[in-house]
């Protein structure tokens, strides 16, 4: 017989009968050291979760159903009967900003970088081409609207956790300064392209290594339906293949170096391109799809998102309406230029190699294309 | 008509049918939420029975073990958000609270601990492992886990081994760490 799986394992650790396991477990000193550490682990699991159940007991008139019922009633359905009325109690305003991050974190999910590579069950992916396309926030199915602020868990402010489990820093990690490019480089590990010593006019003020990134999100479709169903957004489709589906972005070390003050100058950015990996389970043509097809979608949005004909190849960059943005080309790579509506900033990001780099900040659309197309790669 | 009979209507299901699952269901999904969030338990229940109530799953689901999967997911939602938001001193008084308010006076300070232990570890396992752990401790058999998790019953027994492994391995790093006596 060939090594009985863990699932075979655990269920003679835990007092199941089969006669081949235990024949084999018998004979293999693997397996009996696997079905010891397994038996161990259950025990312990079952131990200690026993013990969450000791020395506490609820109220027995908190557990009477029908009393419970009652308060269920009077709390969470007579008062707010209609969808709206539910809607303003739980407070609007992490609701509908959730409704917009929907449509945002579907948006970053059909990005669609490069398939670079199959590790196991997952998909990678890495950015390789570029689109913008601009969002009307006002336009979108569920409004943005001020929140009444009242009772649920967020209080006006967007819950991360409102679709799903998000897991990793709450914030990003603080950059380190370096003294130099070398100095960079000896820290994340590859040569760093250089932009020279000016930018826009402003000269070269500070160097910094940015921390690696890693986080992952785990959808609750559940969730999502009942925030949707709450806001009112009811004919919004939640695509269940996302349900309990975690994926993951990871970020390698990038180099950030200031022109002038951080303030008021130039950024050039540099780093390894980000990873998306796609769980087993999501396809992302029938993701897209399902995009595509909520109600009330502007469009003008699925319009733009229809033309990305590559889109498995095409990073999809939201910009508010009002900016403008142009495809261009950085010395044979893909970029993209976005120019603030104001025309008080710019920013230029390409890629190349794996790498993606960016110039921008208090800089003219030319210039930060001339600057882009100066960098030097090492 | 209200969005949430709306919903039930077009399961071709009555209002009624909701009340006659949360009579059924409703001590079961606070006795383990109980378990697992001490005295915050009634709101999360609410909340769990709020989504059956909005959304209904099919008529010819398994409820129960729907439940269990959206109330274990609030629970484990609940103890993570509680443990960023509040760092370690608001998890010990959150306890501390639930055992000062409901709990019984013999639960000894040992007791306490090793339940926010656990709660701990909890949180920071993997979602699915923990759920699998928490659900088959009540009792879920491996049709119902398989359904409620929306995995392949042959898988279970696998998944079960991994979680209690990671239970295991997250509990012991806390003791080598010192987080328990």
């Amino acid at each position: 017989m060939r090594h009985p799986s863990e699932g075979d394992l655990r269920a003679r650790a835990t007092g199941g009968e089969d006669a081949q396991v235990r024949e084999h477990v018998r004979g293999c000193a693997r397996c009996e050291a696997h079905l010891t550490q397994i038996e161990r682990a259950a025990g312990l699991a079952k131990a200690r979760l026993d013990g969450l159940g000791r020395g506490v007991q609820p109220n027995a008139p908190t557990v009477d159903p029908a009393k419970a019922l009652q308060r269920f009633k009077a709390t969470r359905v007579e008062r707010n009967i209609g969808m709206t009325e539910f809607g303003k109690r739980r407070s609007l305003r992490p609701v509908l900003a959730g409704g917009t991050l929907v449509v945002a974190l579907l948006a970053a999910l059909l990005i669609s970088p490069v398939r670079s590579a199959a590790i196991g069950l997952f998909d990678v992916f890495r950015v390789e081409k570029f689109a913008v396309i601009t969002v009307d926030p006002s336009k979108l199915p569920v409004k943005m609207g001020e929140g009444s602020g009242g009772g649920h868990k967020g209080h006006g402010k967007l819950d991360i956790n409102a679709f799903g489990t998000y897991e990793g820093p709450m914030k990003p990690e603080k950059a380190q300064e370096v003294g130099s490019l070398e100095e960079a480089e000896e820290v994340v590990g590859y040569a760093p392209a250089t932009a020279g010593a000016t930018l826009g006019g402003k000269s070269l003020s500070k160097t910094y290594v940015s921390k690696p990134f890693s986080g992952s999100y785990t959808f609750d479709t559940d969730e999502i339906r009942a925030r949707l169903d709450a806001a009112g957004a009811t004919s919004i489709k939640v695509p269940e293949q996302l349900d309990n589906k975690t994926f993951m972005l990871t970020a390698g070390r990038g180099v950030v170096q200031v022109y002038g003050t951080e303030k008021d100058g130039v950024l050039f950015a540099q780093g390894p391109s980000p990873e998306l990996t796609i769980p087993e389970g999501v396809d992302m043509d029938y993701l897209r799809q399902d995009f595509l097809m909520i109600p009330g979608l502007p469009a003008d949005l699925v319009a733009q998102i229809k033309e990305i004909e590559d889109w498995k190849h095409t990073l999809i960059i939201p910009v508010p309406a009002g900016g403008s943005s142009q495809d261009v080309k950085i010395n044979g790579s893909e970029g993209v230029l976005i120019s603030d509506p104001e025309g008080e900033g710019s920013f230029v990001i390409w890629q190349r190699d794996g790498k993606l780099y960016a110039i921008g900040g208090g800089i003219s659309g030319p210039e930060a294309l001339a600057a882009a197309r100066a960098v030097e790669y090492r | 008509m209200a969005v949430s009979e709306a919903a039930w209507a077009a399961g071709g299901q009555q209002p009624q049918d909701f009340d006659a699952l949360f009579l059924a269901h409703w001590a079961e999904v606070y006795r383990l939420l109980y378990r697992m969030l001490g005295d915050e338990a009634e709101d999360a229940a609410q909340e769990v029975f709020l989504k059956l109530h909005l959304k209904p799953p099919r008529p010819d689901s398994n409820h129960r073990a729907w439940l269990y999967k959206v109330a274990t997911r609030e629970g484990l939602n609940r103890l993570r958000s509680r443990g960023r938001q509040d760092g370690l001193l608001g998890r010990v008084k959150a306890l501390l609270g639930s055992q000062d308010s409901e709990a019984s006076p013999q639960a000894s300070a040992e007791l306490r601990d090793d339940q926010r232990a656990v709660r701990e570890v909890l949180a920071r396992m993997r979602p699915l492992y923990a759920q699998v752990l928490l659900l088959r401790h009540e009792g879920l058999e491996y049709a119902e886990l398989a359904e409620a998790l929306q995995v392949s019953k042959a898988s279970v027994g696998t998944l079960l081994a991994r979680a209690e492994q990671q239970f295991a391995k997250l509990y012991g790093d806390g003791e080598a760490g010192g987080g328990r006596q």
